[in-house]
């Protein structure tokens, strides 16, 4: 019988994780120079002000996130998790209006929107909740109770301002955490039952241009002009670039305005049409190695919070990602969710650089920390 | 110590091991996914191409000129201006209002808002907002007044866009000669349609015009507007001329209750058309009003008539040029009549002691007959080609008439006695008028032709009109004795009624029984018909008139003349060659007498015709116009040294500067007329 060396223990340099930081720069280089392309079309250019958000988030959120051990995440997980609902009640409140949702708070430097927080403060506050009970077995309905009423908060939050894509981004991070702990069948089988059940309960709770696009992505509901119009372009932005692509700003379904929002939530309409499938297919690897990366670094670390959180980070960019393109593609409804890294906007990007840095936390905490 | 280790270590690695699973099961999971990501985005790029071509069709917006609906640009289209230069036919921007129905939430506020500022039935509108469509048209091209006040409304849904409209200033003015354009500025008639391409200008591919909306976007990349413009027309016709020409052929169909009639200007020399009058009249800016296709119609192009008696001077021509005929050879009439197997041609009068010149002026037809039968039928039938008949002339105008002659080779006797006198034959009125223009102009027969130049929006001329002789047809000589045979008929022959107080013109009438169309024989309605040269000894003008079906006189002589001379009296003036009077009569015995014979209109009409000898001073007043005809206008403002632009016809209702202005010497004034000179006399 061998025992475990434990590693030696290095500096927070010398455990700097570079892989991750270099595919996150990728990925953050390819964002910003899709804004360039699209400079022309928007009111104002973005791609500094995206270089700025940046850079203000490696600085204030990455460094900080990755500084801080991430064990003292678990500490305060309770208060992080209280701090995002209050946030939540907040931007019901005091929330700027647009296009008739509450999202965002004004900070006056910029509109923060709580729910992007929430995402991470759930993550820390799942991660907690199972890294705290060690349990042998699958967990069974009872036991998860507290979690799902942890979790049908927030969401009932987010709905209410509402986020329809929002809050269920929050039940489905949260739902690959919980099946990654292990959950008994009887129970799982007996959740999917619920949801059934609950489903047409969703549809009257609904707003009407929720059911709207519901249906019109269903094709029940003719619009000729609106949302579905736009995303059935941003498919022929896609089938349009082709294998190669038609090159830096030749996106012409984009630059002619056919595709909404082209810097945010399809940002990949536009990437697609300009370097066709070899972009797509390089900018989806690149997402790929993130993530691959991301369960590597669950794998290795130093304990069940870190591995926890890893997973739950890895879980936001995968939805964010598959939820995003989905949209892109016509195989989601018009959701609002952003693709990771790409996408610009101010909270987006700071979620992300907050995802980033406790990755990288959780990343170099493997190597400074022995395992206990 | 060391179990405890070892306890920790085993349940460490349990749950290790657990974790790995899962978490390799996730990554397999997550590349799967990402992998069906993957080949759904290949299989749009790489094999649904239709989504390529969807994207290049989206992108470029086609903008063609003219074109109608609310995402194209609508270019102007180029102008046709007379050989002055004066506007015959202009763009003018107009707003076209239309909706999106779906827009609109009270759509019976809508239709009452918008059936009273437009004056449209309600109904009509109410029809138009219910429809389905997202986009529906109100009303094309209106008034500049009625799309501001539907502006001034702000109604939902409600839309107004600039359309580039057709309007022709003149009215009725050359209406026939110039066509039309429809709703979607494509030219339909006349010039119009013969020159639609150069009007229109090319169609414009331009890239990356439109927006997700499909609204046109002009970018500082964008052509400019002007850019769509047509290339403009200079046509050969003068407005004045066609005026005078219109004004006179109006009012001798108006008092001989007449079918048709047509009046056509011809520059013997270059073939310049100077004006081609058709009535009845049509004025192009209400095309719509005009349920009779045949009024739109050019006749003097498009129509073929059996000339009658104006074919005389042919026959003569070719007689005196190909059997060598003195005027003055002895011409049997045979008492009047001659038999042809069965048929009978006979004199409306007899005519002692005829020669080959009287022929001519007294209009005989045995006479005509005996001139052919000089030549022979297949020589006959060679000038007659020669002079342009049968063929088309080369004006250019789509649909063209050549008019009908038989070969020779299946003239009967009696047709070809018929053709020598206008029968069985049968030319539109611009081909009558250029074979009288061989006679005119000294034996050449020239291209006639309507277009002076073409030049594109910036200036460049594109084509350009040329005189074109197409055949060397009679002498000089020959012409010159033709030309003395027609200035006889004026003077003492049929044509007397077509006298010009203080010019030679010479002429010839002719009266064509027409072919009944239900019965195919001849029947009792007549082409009253003249055709001229002014001034005879210096030819400047070839006039033909030719009316149709006039009531209770249909004698060519009695209608046709006097129109003549109506037109001759007043262009000639104003073509710069002044009348002067006739006293020594040193070339033509004739004009004395005709000079007796007509004393008394001499002497009136000495007090109008003002010769322009005048000498000006620098700076003048502007005479009152206001209820003169054209005619005296245009006197008037010769005395006075003024210049004018007259707009419509009848009186002048307007003028500007007004009377009593001071302007320089030879300064336009505008006149604007109105009214039915008809009614009121000429003067």
């Amino acid at each position: 019988m061998k025992l475990i060396a434990p590693k030696p223990i290095k500096s927070f340099f010398a455990s700097f994780d570079w892989v991750l930081f270099f595919l996150v720069l990728a990925i953050i280089a390819i964002g910003i120079f899709n804004l360039t392309s699209i400079a022309n079309i928007l009111p104002k250019p973005l791609h500094n002000t995206q270089i700025l958000w940046f850079t203000l988030g490696f600085l204030f959120f990455v460094i900080p996130c990755a500084s801080i051990d991430y064990r003292n995440y678990a500490r305060f997980g309770n208060i992080i998790y209280g701090g995002g609902i209050a946030m939540l009640i907040l931007v019901l409140i005091f929330g700027t209006d647009f296009n008739g949702s509450k999202r965002w708070i004004n900070l006056g430097l910029f509109h923060m929107q709580p729910s992007e927080l929430m995402k991470i403060a759930m993550v820390i506050f799942v991660a907690k909740f199972f890294a705290t009970r060690e349990h042998a077995t699958n967990y069974n309905l009872k036991q998860l109770l507290p979690l799902f009423g942890a979790i049908l908060l927030p969401m009932g939050l987010i709905f209410l301002e509402p986020d329809l894509g929002t809050a269920l981004l929050i039940a489905l991070i949260s739902g690959i955490m919980i099946l990654f702990e292990g959950v008994k069948k009887r129970t799982i089988a007996l959740l999917v039952a619920i949801m059934i059940a609950c489903a047409p309960a969703a549809w009257f709770i609904m707003h009407d241009y929720q059911r709207s696009r519901v249906l019109t992505f269903l094709q029940l509901e003719d619009d000729p002009y609106g949302s579905d119009w736009q995303v059935k372009n941003s498919v022929i932005a896609v089938g349009a670039g082709g294998l190669t692509g038609r090159g830096y700003g030749q996106s012409t379904q984009v630059q002619k305005g056919f595709v909404p929002e082209p810097e945010n939530d399809f940002a990949l309409a536009n990437w697609a049409e300009e370097y066709g499938f070899i972009g797509v297919a390089a900018l989806l690897f690149l997402y790929l190695c993130l993530l691959l990366w991301s369960l590597h670094i669950a794998k290795s670390a130093r304990d069940r919070f870190g591995m926890l959180l890893a997973i739950g980070i890895a879980a936001i960019f995968f939805w964010q990602v598959a939820v995003n393109t989905a949209m892109v593609v016509r195989w989601a409804p018009v959701v609002g969710i952003t693709l990771p890294l790409i996408s610009y906007g101010g909270s987006s990007v700071l979620c992300m650089m907050i995802c980033v840095g406790i990755l990288m936390n959780v990343s170099i905490r493997r190597h400074m920390l022995a395992k206990d | 110590m060391y179990n405890q280790v070892r306890e920790d270590a085993e349940r460490q690695k349990k749950q290790n091991r657990g974790a790995w699973v899962r978490i390799i099961f996730i990554g397999i999971v997550l590349t799967a996914i990402f992998s069906v990501i993957g080949v759904h985005i290949y299989k749009l790029q790489a094999e649904e191409t239709h989504l390529q071509r969807r994207a290049e069709r989206q992108s470029t917006g086609r903008i063609t000129l003219g074109a109608g609906g609310e995402n194209e640009l609508d270019g102007h289209r180029g102008y046709i201006y007379d050989r002055q230069g004066y506007e015959l036919a202009i763009s003018v921007e107009t707003p076209s209002i239309f909706a999106h129905p779906k827009q609109i939430d009270d759509i019976e506020g809508t239709v009452l808002a918008l059936s009273k500022s437009l004056e449209m039935d309600s109904a009509e509108i109410r029809k138009k907002l219910m429809s389905e469509s997202p986009f529906v048209w109100i009303v094309r091209k209106t008034t500049p007044d009625k799309g501001a006040a539907v502006k001034a409304l702000h109604l939902k849904g409600v839309g107004m866009k600039r359309e580039s409209k057709r309007y022709y200033p003149g009215q009725e003015l050359a209406g026939q000669i110039l066509g039309f354009v429809g709703l979607d500025n494509v030219g339909l008639e006349g010039v119009e349609l013969a020159y639609d391409k150069y009007l229109r200008g090319d169609v414009l591919r331009i890239r990356g015009m439109r927006d997700s909306r499909g609204r046109v976007i002009l970018t500082s990349d964008s052509p400019r507007l002007n850019m769509l413009e047509g290339s403009s027309i200079t046509l050969t016709l003068d407005q004045y001329i066609q005026k005078i020409s219109e004004i006179a052929l109006d009012r001798t169909c108006r008092n001989f209750s007449a079918k048709a009639g047509v009046a056509v200007v011809l520059d013997p020399y270059t073939g310049e058309v100077l004006a081609m009058a058709n009535w009845p009249r049509f004025n192009p800016n209400r095309f719509n009003d005009y349920k009779n296709k045949d009024d739109m119609k050019n006749r003097a192009v498009l129509d073929a008539y059996e000339p009658g008696s104006m074919m005389k001077l042919i026959t003569y021509s070719s007689a005196v040029e190909g059997a060598h005929v003195r005027p003055t050879d002895p011409i049997s009439q045979n008492h009047g009549k001659i038999t042809i197997g069965k048929h009978t041609i006979s004199d409306t009068h007899s005519i002692p002691d005829m020669t080959a010149e009287t022929v001519v002026s007294e209009s005989s037809n045995i006479g005509a007959y005996r001139l052919a039968q000089k030549l022979g039928k297949e020589n006959f039938y060679n000038y007659l080609r020669k002079f342009g008949f049968g063929q088309r002339t080369g004006i250019n105008i789509a649909g063209e008439s050549a008019g009908i002659l038989w070969s020779y080779k299946r003239w009967q006797e009696v047709m070809f006695a018929n053709i020598a006198f206008g029968h069985g034959v049968s030319v539109s009125p611009l081909q009558i008028a250029v074979a009288v223009g061989v006679i005119a102009n000294g034996g050449k027969r020239m291209r006639p032709w309507l277009i002076k130049e073409i030049r594109d929006h910036e200036g460049n001329l594109i084509e350009k009109g040329e005189p074109k002789v197409m055949e060397e047809v009679i002498s000089e000589q020959s012409a010159a004795i033709v030309r003395r045979a027609m200035e006889r008929v004026v003077a003492e022959g049929t044509g007397m009624r077509a006298w010009v107080s203080g010019y030679r013109v010479g002429g010839k009438t002719g009266t064509a029984q027409k072919v009944d169309p239900r019965t195919h024989a001849y029947g009792n309605q007549y082409m009253a018909n003249f055709i001229g040269i002014a001034p005879i000894d210096n030819p400047n003008i070839v006039v033909v008139v030719m009316i149709d079906a006039p009531k209770p006189l249909h004698s060519g002589g009695m209608v046709a003349a006097p129109t003549f001379a109506e037109i001759v009296t007043q262009v000639l003036p104003y073509r710069g060659v002044y009348p002067k009077i006739v006293t020594d009569g040193i070339l033509d015995p004739f004009a004395g007498m005709a000079f007796t014979q007509t004393d008394k209109t001499v002497s009136d009409k000495q007090n109008q015709a003002i010769p322009n000898v005048q000498s000006c001073d620098d700076y003048v007043v502007v005479p009152d116009f206001r209820g003169k005809s054209a005619l005296n206008a245009l006197e008037t403002a010769s005395n006075a040294c003024i210049e004018i632009n007259m707009l419509n016809s009848g009186f002048v209702s307007a003028q500007w500067p007004a009377p009593g202005t001071r302007v320089s010497a030879h300064s336009r004034v505008e006149l604007t007329l109105r009214g039915n000179y008809h009614q009121k006399g000429r003067d």
